[in-house]
């Protein structure tokens, strides 16, 4: 069997059983439910502290109807960067490399807010998509444009998810591969390469932590225009 | 007080484009049919957008529904 590097992105299955679902429902398992208690033990508070201050300040910009959507941004900040993390470990299956799952986000989500938008105030949704102060001969071309641009909105957040976390795997394994191969042939430079490689690792820590903020941010946008 | 209230006039529009927000259009007199299509009203804004989205449908629906011209038969 012909061993590839994009092997690692296959939805795992184990005997014929696929296993996407635990993939998927892992994140779930690791955060400990707050039991009712009037003081918990110090992860939970931790924990309860973290998602409180995070869904403080997505809600900041966000007017109180928009509030209604604090629990499902949060949830999904917090699903989004664990699996993430979870990612890069290795031998591990990340579920947000496949494009179908980060589209299953990003559509349903982009279309809430803007038939939200439309239902609550079809005026300034529809004003929305003409610039202030733009120049009459050119007011059908950028209406034409700033459509465009919202229909290509849930396009961009799904891909831009994909693509940032397949290329970081991608070169995690390239990179590993390349540190094994050289090491019997070129100790130092094989030295260097791992060197390289911690540094990549870490750069796709903090990727996997922003890519998962910035979407759950761009929604939260998305949805301030329209609420 | 002339020199003051428009003094005020300027510090607000000032405001606005500093902060960036939301200008209501309050100060554009507009007259015909810039009363209804304009690009600094909310309500103009819209209106170009509803009359372009019904010019391109137009545009479709017309070229759809053109009746397609039949190549005249050669007798041999």
């Amino acid at each position: 069997m012909m061993v590839s590097f994009f092997d690692q992105f296959a939805s795992p299955s184990y005997l014929g059983i696929p296993l996407i679902a635990i993939a998927i429902a892992l994140p779930w398992v690791l955060y400990p439910t707050p039991p009712a208690r009037w003081i918990n033990n110090r992860l939970i508070t931790i924990q309860g502290w973290f998602i409180n201050r995070f869904t403080n300040q997505l809600m900041l910009p966000l007017n109180v109807g928009g509030h209604k959507w604090a629990l499902l941004l949060a949830s999904l900040m917090i699903f989004l960067i664990t699996i993430n993390m979870l990612g890069l470990l290795p031998y591990t299956f990340t579920p947000t490399t496949q494009l179908s799952l980060n589209m299953g986000f990003a559509v349903p989500l982009w279309l809430a807010t803007v038939i939200i938008g439309m239902r609550n105030q079809p005026t300034v949704a529809l004003g929305h998509l003409l610039p202030e102060g733009t120049p009459i001969p050119l007011i059908p071309v950028l209406i034409i444009i700033e459509t465009i641009s919202l229909f290509i909105r849930p396009l961009a957040l799904g891909v831009r998810l994909t693509a940032n976390l397949t290329a970081g795997h991608l070169l995690i394994q390239l990179i590993a591969t390349a540190v094994f191969v050289l090491l019997p042939m070129m100790p130092t430079v094989a030295i260097l390469t791992a060197a390289v490689l911690f540094l990549l690792t870490l750069l796709e820590v903090a990727v996997a932590m922003i890519q998962a903020y910035v979407f759950v941010l761009l929604l939260s946008l998305y949805l301030q225009e329209n609420v | 007080m002339y020199i003051f209230s428009n003094m005020t006039m300027s510090i607000n529009r000032l405001r606005t484009e500093i902060m960036g927000g939301h200008d209501a259009g309050t100060h554009h007199q507009f007259t015909g049919i810039a009363k209804y299509f304009n690009s600094y009203t909310i309500t103009g804004r819209r209106n170009c957008v509803l009359a372009t989205y019904a010019s391109i449908a137009a545009l479709i629906l017309f070229f759809k529904l053109k009746p397609k011209k039949q190549k005249a038969v050669k007798s041999s």
